[in-house]
């Protein structure tokens, strides 16, 4: 496949973009207060409680933040993966490989999608 | 007079490249990692997603997952996660003063300012979000 007669690169590529951003401004201090920190005893458990948690995410615009934190930053991985494979010399499998990273990324999306407004 | 249509064989140049290319230099190996700081990020998405989705089975499952996720083996991923997210936060925001131009006019707003305030931007929006949590 030739990616460079590819028109939709452009719509990858921004979502690339997008995603880097979210995942440089966003994930780092997520991993620390929603990971790190209290799995280590930094911080006591109820900051990431059932509780606490629940009465966050009940927020309609909590919910809007949560699901662009989680989604964007997965297409910025399907891009970067895509194009580490090409470069460690692994061209195609037999799915084509624009379907596999970027069909990874929209089915997160999707699932994303289903358990913020729908099941959340 | 028409000249007889010559063909030429061209050979394609394909170079060999190792797959282990990437580990011949240490710039090499940084970008590698850089690359692969895309996997523990969205690893971590996809890790939070799943727990957030666990609010809908009740607090004794969402609180046994937590408990689970305190086994060193998760720790480890987590430390490991988190010195990725910054390594990419340092190098996303390290080029937007080479590929971002602000133009006020005749003034353009000199790449070392806009580093920067992405940066100030990344440490401000971490002290909400911090604030939040805590």
């Amino acid at each position: 496949m030739n990616y460079k007669r590819d028109k939709t690169e452009p719509f990858w590529w921004s979502m690339f973009a997008a995603g880097g951003m979210v995942a440089a401004m966003l994930i780092p201090i997520h991993l620390f207060v929603n990971g790190l920190a209290v799995h280590l005893g930094l911080l006591g458990p109820e900051t990431n409680g059932y509780e606490a948690m629940r009465e966050m995410i009940s927020h309609p615009l909590a919910k809007i933040y949560f699901f662009i934190m989680i989604v964007m930053p997965l297409y910025h991985a399907a891009h970067r993966i895509r194009f580490s494979l090409y470069e460690l010399g692994i061209r195609e499998f037999s799915i084509s490989m624009h379907y596999l990273c970027y069909g990874g990324a929209l089915a997160g999306t999707g699932l994303a999608a289903y358990i913020f407004f729908h099941l959340l | 007079m028409n000249q007889p249509h010559l063909e030429y064989h061209y050979d394609t140049y394909k170079p060999e490249m190792s797959p282990a290319w990437w580990l011949k230099s240490r710039r090499y190996f940084m970008f590698m990692m850089r690359e692969l700081s895309s996997v523990f990020v969205a690893a971590f998405a996809l890790l939070f997603l799943y727990q957030l989705f666990l609010l809908t089975k009740g607090p004794e499952v969402y609180a046994a997952f937590q408990r689970s996720l305190m086994t060193p083996k998760f720790i480890a991923f987590y430390a490991i996660a988190f010195v990725f997210s910054v390594y990419h936060t340092i190098t996303w925001l390290g080029v937007v003063g080479r590929i971002q131009v602000l133009r006020f006019g005749d003034f353009i707003v000199p790449p070392m300012v806009m580093t920067a305030s992405t940066f100030v931007g990344f440490f401000c929006i971490s002290a909400v979000i911090g604030y939040i949590f805590l």
